[in-house]
């Protein structure tokens, strides 16, 4: 049989096919599959083309691809005509879910979760301190003697003398290094405790983030590097920050971090004082009194730490303008607050 | 702590603006802000109030004409019940602005205002509101308010000092930073005066028990001083930066304690007990009566200025009662000292009076600059007070005291820092600093001002360099590498894990106040740890259990009408443990709570109850990966209907419990509330163990019998279950429970459990006949074992 007796041959037992296609009798798939699939009739074309004269070879390729556009285009309309009459589906689609609540995350978890997922990318491991703690591992070991000014900066809730609440996340740092030898790059989320009076601005609890790196030749430039990256990966690559000198008893030399935030509204200027920065967070090298007190030689070693306050940085983020807000449990506000 | 401009100007010249410098004091680690005072817009003029009359339509107002000097007379409508003809007022003109609001003519009941006479209050010199400000007659009207009334415009500057920089709590302290901005060096003062005779010696014999409780004392004996109201340059100083004038000696050691950082102490020499000054530790139970009257007892931790008779002052902190300058004194003993900061800290502390001198003591004193603060003193003093007679010598007790030396390393700086930083620009750095030194080539022997007591180690020195480079200047490193070594398994693993599972299953994540009052912590029968120094006597306990947290919140939405509610909470609690070292043992809690026994949609109303809520907790284990969970009842405490205990591997993890009447009236609640606590501990504990194997699935056809059953009520799902599985052990694959049905016709103690079971071999097709054999087997011992009879 010649080539073009073959296309004619094909093209015949298609459109008896098609007929019976067009009236159900045989599937869709299954005469596409017989013709257009990758055994199908069409490709045994393909070798013959090879037999034919090298001048009426164009003429003949081109007679395949008709035929095959042919039964393609039939039985793409036949899929389009079959889909369109089998959809009877009579339903309400704008009916609402038959239980009100989709769950939520709470804003805190969100934005510790954002944190913690962006330093886990640079190595920093997650790891817990104890909310109840003592005199020396909140405040001794950190290199704040008792009657040093800096106590007036946390007000302290005590159990006795020497246990009290935890006022901030800085203490895992001195228990993760008594435990563990360097190098350190560790994470530390956890509630905190301050003496004062809860108002729209303060609480007397909320979270933070500690952040503790110790190894050969840690640098303040990888500091600012780190905390930087921070920067841009939360608050998008354009984020504009300025570290300018603080001071912590327990880093030397102490830095806070301040983002670029505007001063395009009056709660922008209201938030940055005017200066439309905005601080973040606070860090510096690890002070030597500290590793003093966890016995890391500072000669060897040398580290920094930062530690940011979740609340503060979740109000930022959302909006909200009373901390309280975040413990009364309103579904109205929690329930917008999703992953 | 608040800082004048034009004070500052007495030391250092500034020409950048406020904002700017603000600026710059923020990246030398100075944060701080700064508003304008008597800054009088230029339209407030002199007026003379030529004729007030009634204002016909309002009894409370009247029409003034006044005369401001220029071709006619303003007409303009005041409201004080102090206006009246022929005085001179503050006139704000159209145009002017009076804080934030601008003065325009205004139409009142009729008549039109051409401005407004003002108040004291009003012009931000004063606190009068009461009625207009009435001028001297003899200013000249049509003037500028601000120019006859020799008003200053200022710039305050309020700083957040940090614990470290004592030697910032001054205007002098502020002009050396500024002199780091500016490249400039400070003007340097010295005080020449006119001394008599008088031999301070002949009055005054000073004994210092413990250099380290005062490393120096000095004084000096002033006579003929005569105690009134301040100049006004001081007053005007003083006032500037918030503080209330009383007179001119108590005004002058205040203005030299802002000046120059030094607090200063002055006592009524003629109310002094005999010749000797002491400064020794407190007797235990000495008594001194304080300036603001309170009479302390004193301990051995206080230090005490002493004369013959007992202690007339606290040292650094307050000066006592009866050695007070008064309008009556004539001869002042100044002193001008350092105390030890931490015994002037406790005391501060002690007897709550952390007043500017005890701030500035506590965070260190310039100790070689006490005479330069007493001679300062002396020569203003004697510019106000001409016929003072100041003793031609002064006390000056002091332990020798050597300047601090520090070695500096600058590859080591460099490398700490991660800077590449030149040795010039190192001396650069040290020069703004005062700082001098020896170096050869990277080595610096680095002398310490006196005023830098936070200097003491190399470190301290690398913060100072960074700090004048700049924190900005130093390039950022994003070059992060990291040792495998430092990596480790996050342990909390599991509860991210759950917080997707609830959340996703319609549950609200909420976060609780982890104090409670006493009550609160009896939903738990393990001792809760109590707070020496609540907030109140509602937050006196750290939580040792979640339910009243989890309580509050349903309470506080059921009142807002909410529907059902699905909450959940992850914290800590901690309960008492004598014998750990912070007394107290902290664990993860999972806490659950429902509100509600229906939830109700367009599709239908559902009841929600017990099963459903075991519906949940076998749903949360089964995405942790476990597969079977147990659970027994419970005893019930005084808050509960029931107490459901949840098991898994034969450990107790967990409770169910319903909320009683008596406890949701207490949280003023209506609807029912379910609350199920996970200890994720324990469960956690299993959760590292999980491991998952992989079964085969059979490829040959099952085939299904279903059984009924009556049973007696006592008889649990559970026992059946196992009846069956021991009956048959080899074919059986599945037991499903399709049907509890309770019937009149029954028996009363009687129900109907029906049972869909599953037949499946591993290894070829079954024959209908195995099954039937199997089937008759499980019937046969369940009549026997449970006394179940086919229905």
């Amino acid at each position: 049989m010649s080539l073009s007796e073959k296309i004619q041959e094909i093209k015949s037992t298609f459109d008896s096919d098609y007929k019976s296609v067009k009236n159900n009798q045989l599937d869709n798939q299954l005469i596409y599959n017989k013709y257009l699939g990758r055994k199908g009739l069409m490709n045994t074309l393909y070798p013959l083309l090879a037999e034919v004269d090298a001048n009426k070879k164009s003429e003949f390729g081109k007679k395949i691809n008709d035929l095959k556009n042919h039964i393609a285009s039939k039985l793409d309309d036949k899929q389009s005509t079959t889909n369109s009459s089998k959809n009877k589906l009579k339903v309400d689609l704008s009916l609402p879910k038959s239980y009100d609540s989709f769950g939520s995350i709470h804003p805190i978890t969100l934005i510790i979760d954002e944190i913690k997922s962006i330093f886990n990318r640079i190595g920093f491991s997650s790891v817990y301190g104890p909310e109840i703690d003592t005199d020396y591992y909140n405040f001794e070991a950190l290199n704040i003697p008792k009657h040093h000014p800096a106590r007036d900066m946390q007000d302290t809730f005590y159990i006795n003398d020497q246990v009290l609440l935890r006022t901030h996340t800085s203490g895992s740092q001195v228990h993760f290094m008594k435990n563990n030898e360097p190098p350190v790059r560790i994470l530390s989320p956890g509630r905190v405790y301050r003496n004062e009076d809860i108002s729209v601005r303060s609480y007397c609890l909320f979270h933070q983030i500690e952040g503790l790196y110790v190894d050969k030749n840690v640098t303040f430039s990888e500091l600012k590097g780190t905390l930087e990256y921070f920067a841009k990966e939360f608050f998008g690559s354009n984020v504009k920050t300025r570290f300018r000198p603080s001071y912590f008893p327990f880093t030397e030399p102490s830095a806070e971090m301040d983002v670029y935030w505007g001063l395009n509204s009056e709660s922008d200027y209201r938030i940055t004082k005017g200066t439309g920065w905005l601080e973040i967070l606070g860090c510096g090298m690890v002070d030597p009194e500290v590793f003093k007190s966890v016995e890391y030689d500072s000669d060897r070693y040398s580290g920094f730490a930062f530690g940011l306050g979740i609340e503060r940085i979740a109000m930022l983020k959302y909006g909200i303008d009373d901390i309280r807000l975040l413990y009364e449990g309103d579904f109205k506000f929690l329930e917008q607050f999703k992953k | 702590m608040k800082i004048s401009r034009n004070w500052l100007n007495n030391y250092i010249e500034s020409d950048k603006t406020n904002s700017e410098l603000v600026d710059y004091f923020t990246h030398l680690g100075l944060e701080c802000n700064y508003h304008l005072i008597n800054s009088l817009d230029s339209n407030i003029i002199v007026g003379k109030v030529v004729e007030c009359i009634k204002h016909p339509d309002a009894d409370r107002l009247k029409v003034c004409q006044v005369d401001i000097a220029s071709e006619s007379n303003l007409t303009i409508i005041c409201g004080a019940p102090n206006v009246k003809e022929n005085i001179l007022v503050p006139i704000a003109k159209i145009g002017s602005h009076i804080s934030d609001f601008k003065i325009k003519k205004t139409k009142i009941r009729g008549i039109y205002s051409y401005g407004m006479i003002c108040s004291e209050k009003e012009l931000g010199l004063g606190e009068n509101h009461d009625g207009i400000m009435i001028l001297d007659n003899n200013l000249e009207v049509g003037q500028k308010l601000a120019s006859e009334l020799e008003i200053e415009e200022d710039s305050i500057f309020d700083f957040d000092i940090t614990p470290n920089r004592g030697d910032c709590f001054s205007h002098l302290g502020i002009a050396r930073e500024l002199s780091i901005i500016e490249n400039l060096k400070i003007k340097k003062e010295k005080f020449d005066f006119k001394k008599s005779k008088l031999d301070i010696l002949d009055y005054v014999d000073v004994t210092i028990d413990d250099y380290d409780l005062c490393p120096r004392y000095a004084c000096r004996l002033i006579k003929n001083v005569e105690v009134k109201e301040s100049p006004l340059w001081l007053k005007k100083s003083i006032e500037s930066i918030g503080q209330k004038s009383v007179n001119n000696i108590v005004d002058l050691a205040n203005y030299i304690m802002f000046d120059l950082g030094q607090p200063l102490h002055t006592f009524d020499y003629d109310k002094l007990n005999g010749n000797k000054i002491e400064v020794r530790r407190a007797h235990e139970n000495e008594k001194i009566i304080c300036l603001n009257n309170d009479e302390n007892k004193l301990t051995s931790d206080d230090i005490v200025i002493a004369d013959n008779s007992g202690p007339v002052a606290i040292a650094g902190v307050i000066g006592g009662l009866e050695s007070q300058v008064t309008s009556k004194t004539t001869n002042i003993l100044l002193e001008s000292a350092v105390f030890n900061e931490i015994n002037i800290r406790k005391t501060s502390k002690k007897y709550d009076y952390a007043k500017e001198a005890s701030k500035r003591f506590e965070r260190g004193i310039d100790y070689e600059n006490v005479i330069h603060v007493m001679d300062k003193f002396t020569y203003l003093l004697l510019s106000d007070c001409k016929k003072a007679v100041i003793s031609f010598n002064y006390i000056d007790k002091c332990k020798s005291k050597s300047n601090k030396c520090i070695e500096f390393d600058v590859s080591k700086c460099n490398s700490f820092l991660g800077t590449s930083l030149a040795n010039k620009e190192i001396k650069n750095i040290f020069n703004y600093l005062g700082i001098k030194f020896y170096d050869k080539e990277n080595y610096f022997k680095c002398f310490i001002p006196s005023y830098r007591n936070d200097l003491e180690r190399e470190v301290d020195l690398f913060e100072e360099v960074a700090r004048v480079y700049g924190y900005d200047s130093i390039e950022s490193n994003m070059n992060f590498k990291f040792s495998i070594n430092s990596l480790l398994r996050d342990e909390n693993l599991i509860e991210d894990k759950l917080r997707t599972i609830l959340s996703n299953n319609g549950f609200n994540e909420h976060y609780s106040n982890s104090l409670y009052n006493k009550k609160e912590t009896t939903f738990s029968n393990e001792n809760a740890i109590r707070l020496m120094n609540p907030l109140s006597k509602d937050m006196e306990y750290l939580r040792n259990t979640l339910t009243p947290g989890i309580l509050k919140a349903l309470s506080f939405n059921e009142k807002r009408e909410s529907e059902f509610l699905k909450y959940y909470e992850i914290g800590s609690i901690n309960v008492y443990s004598k014998k750990k070292y912070n007394l107290s043992t902290e664990r993860r809690i999972l806490s659950l709570g429902y509100l509600g026994d229906k939830i109700k949609s367009w599709s239908g109303t559902k009841p929600f109850n017990l099963s459903n809520v075991k519906g949940d907790i076998s749903m949360i284990f089964h995405n942790l990966g476990f597969n079977k969970i147990s659970y027994k009842i419970d005893t019930i405490d005084n808050n509960c209907n029931y107490k459901i205990s949840i098991i898994l591997n034969g450990q107790n993890v967990g409770e169910i419990i319903e909320i009683n009447d008596s406890v949701k009236s207490y949280y003023d609640l209506e609807r029912s509330v379910i609350i199920c606590n996970i200890e994720l501990d324990k469960v956690n504990v299993f959760y590292d163990k999980l491991k998952i194997s992989y079964k085969k699935t059979i490829s040959y056809p099952s085939i299904n019998r279903d059984i009924a059953i009556l049973v007696p009520h006592s008889i649990t799902h559970d026992d059946i279950i196992n009846v069956i599985r021991k009956s048959s052990t080899k074919i059986l694959r599945d037991i499903k429970l399709f049907d509890i049905y309770d019937d009149k016709n029954f028996d009363k103690n009687t129900k109907s459990m029906g049972y869909s079971l599953k037949f499946q071999s591993t290894e070829r097709t079954l024959k209908s006949s195995e099954v039937d054999k199997e089937i008759k087997l499980v019937l046969d011992n369940l009549l026997n074992k449970l006394n179940a009879k086919q229905r």
